[in-house]
């Protein structure tokens, strides 16, 4: 069956700056549904990431590989985690997808590597 | 030790024909990377087709709607992740430091905590 | 010809796509045996099986393409092992079809081209002029549509009844551009556009065949047809736009209208109104009536009311305020006009229409800043003809 990695998008200021209340309450909804996403079988990974101010980005100028603080990309709103599912076909994919209690969410298919 | 994810970033040229040789052995070059950097990496992760083939779910004034393309429009795009366990984030840019390929945003890992 | 590849195109499509579990492929096979039948037939005639005739080629030239494609292999040994049966005898997988092509993944221009292409079997060509695009670029689209459809794996299926409402949705709206794109026409094409609202009408009322219990299939192809019955009292012999209100009522097709008002009452019985339903109502009140001055506007407005419990959006209130008009009279109309000043500043109609009201007011000067405004935001050259005709006359 087809992979599909979810990437959640977010602001992460927006997320920061929420009352610790709301945070809370918040996560423990992704918590949950996490939670049952595992439990129904289609999780093959995933991970939180912390803010992409604490990124480091490592890119090829003119041949040689330089180190920049921050994100590859600066903007408002950024990948905070992801999950790869595998379901049979991208409308599976997107429903997965509508039922995340955040924010956007990109669904894009993996390269399959395997024969066939 | 650490995990980090490491973003591998497209320098946002689409290749929809047969490869060059210069990218078939920067290919090759990827392929050994992970070869040899297999114990330091803890998920292989995947590679994630073309930003053509994205699908965003977006969220607007409390209305969902499924539209085509990815969640920003922009040059550079994520091309695929592998989560790599090391002792520290100096580690993780050296590791960074030897990819073949054009670019990797690391980020460090929410650790979750034992279910 | 076009009759043929109309009724064959779509079905044999469906049918390939099914068979060869691959958009793409099935694509140009078809696309293959419609360009040799463009080829074959001026000169030896339709066959007495056009069906059976396209479905031989595709079949034939879907095993060439197979074999010089080694990524195909395993689907030549497919394909030349199931026997050869007419598309027509298959069964209609066309609205499967339709909800592909209409999938909310694909970007809306996609949409439109790929539902020509596949259902209504036009070429690349004429569906590049009728969007007035260059072919190249609607050859790009479609390749990149039909990729899409092949590497996120889009299923090729009716969804279900939980996501029907939605689905469904999209793909009323793509087939109510496509209407729109060729009756209104934001470019000068004439006759042209009318083909582009005629494929448009016949979707509809293949979706209408495929999906007789909808009642917005059934409201939206209502709605196109009473337009479409205008066609011919729209233009005058100088090809310029006449308004509804100053139409030759004698010039509009009072059998097609007939047969949309039974089309009306089908849906009506069915009691699960929606959106293009009352449009196509409130056109209907127009067909209807012996001449602006007589149409039942209270009616009008009380439909305008009910659509804006399903969509209530700054045009249909303008559209309301349009009618209102003809009930409370110009002052009324425009106070409810210039409420959606905000929203629809950049709108040519919303200054058109202000124009009107204003002139109705006694008010020339102002009417005449607001002709000129709507004349600076539009570039349809019979929309521009009719307001510089307005500025130009001396009242």
């Amino acid at each position: 069956m087809p992979k599909y990695v979810l990437m959640f998008v977010g602001d992460d200021q927006e997320w920061e700056s929420q009352p610790k209340a709301d945070r809370e309450k918040n996560y423990g909804r992704i918590m949950a549904w996490w939670d049952d996403l595992v439990k129904s079988g289609v999780v093959k990974g995933g991970e939180e990431l912390k803010p992409q101010r604490t990124a480091t980005t490592v890119r090829r100028v003119n041949g040689a590989m330089k180190v920049t603080d921050g994100p590859f990309v600066e903007s408002k709103e950024s990948v905070g985690g992801f999950a790869m599912i595998e379901v049979e076909d991208l409308d599976k994919a997107i429903a997965v997808a509508k039922s995340w209690p955040g924010g956007d969410v990109e669904v894009r298919p993996i390269v399959d590597h395997s024969a066939g | 030790m650490s995990k980090y994810a490491f973003l591998f970033i497209d320098d946002g040229v689409d290749y929809q024909g047969e490869p060059t040789p210069e990218q078939q052995k920067t290919y090759g070059d990827i392929f050994k990377w992970f070869e040899t950097n297999g114990s330091k990496i803890s998920d292989g992760g995947a590679e994630l087709q073309p930003t053509r083939t994205a699908t965003t779910i977006r969220k607007r004034s409390g209305k969902v709607s499924v539209i085509d393309g990815p969640f920003i429009e922009s040059k550079e795009s994520i091309g695929g992740f592998s989560i790599i366990d090391v002792p520290d984030r100096d580690a993780a840019i050296a590791l960074a430091k030897t990819w073949p390929g054009y670019a990797i945003e690391i980020r460090e890992i929410v650790e979750q905590r034992p279910r | 010809m076009a009759a043929v590849f109309h009724e064959e195109a779509g079905r044999l499509t469906a049918a390939l796509v099914k068979r060869l579990g691959d958009f793409d492929l099935a694509e140009e096979c078809v696309q293959d045996a419609l360009v040799a039948a463009l080829e074959h037939w001026p000169r030896s005639g339709i066959p007495e099986n056009p069906g059976a005739w396209l479905m031989t080629t595709a079949h034939r030239r879907g095993i060439d393409r197979l074999r010089r494609e080694t990524r195909y292999r395993e689907k030549v040994a497919q394909l030349e092992e199931t026997p050869m049966t007419q598309a027509s005898s298959l069964p209609d997988e066309r609205l499967e079809l339709i909800f592909t092509c209409c999938h909310p993944a694909l970007a809306r221009e996609a949409q439109l081209a790929l539902t020509l292409r596949s259902v209504a079997g036009l070429t690349t060509a004429e569906i590049a002029r009728a969007f007035l695009q260059a072919e190249a670029t609607v050859a790009q689209r479609l390749v990149r549509a039909k990729r899409k459809i092949v590497d996120a794996k889009i299923p090729f299926r009716v969804p279900e009844a939980h996501e029907l409402p939605e689905r469904l949705g999209e793909v009323l709206a793509v087939l109510y551009l496509m209407f729109n794109e060729g009756y209104l026409a934001t470019g000068s094409r004439g006759v042209a556009d009318r083909d582009l609202a005629t494929e448009a009408e016949w979707l509809t009322g293949l979706l209408a065949q495929l999906m007789p219990d909808e009642p917005e299939v059934l409201g939206l192809l209502a709605l196109m047809r009473f337009n479409l019955a205008r066609a011919d009292a729209r233009f005058d012999s100088g090809g310029d736009i006449v308004l509804l209100r100053d139409q030759d009522r004698s010039k509009w097709d009072r059998a097609k209208i007939d047969a949309t008002f039974a089309l009306v009452g089908r849906y009506v019985r069915m009691r699960r109104p929606g959106p293009y339903q009352l449009q196509a109502v409130i056109a209907g009140a127009h067909a209807d009536a012996k001449s602006w001055e007589t149409t039942r506007w209270n009616e009008i407005v009380r439909s305008y009311d009910v659509l804006l419990g399903f969509s209530d959006t700054p045009v249909v209130r303008l559209n309301r305020a349009i009618a209102l008009w003809h009930v409370e009279g110009p002052a009324a109309a425009l106070a409810e006009v210039d409420d959606l000043a905000d929203d629809l500043g950049t709108y040519h109609l919303f200054h058109a229409t202000r124009g009107e009201l204003l002139r109705a007011l006694g008010r020339p000067d102002d009417a005449r800043a607001a002709d000129e405004r709507a004349l600076e935001l539009t570039g349809n050259p019979g929309e521009r003809a009719l307001l510089e005709r307005r500025l130009a006359s001396p009242r």
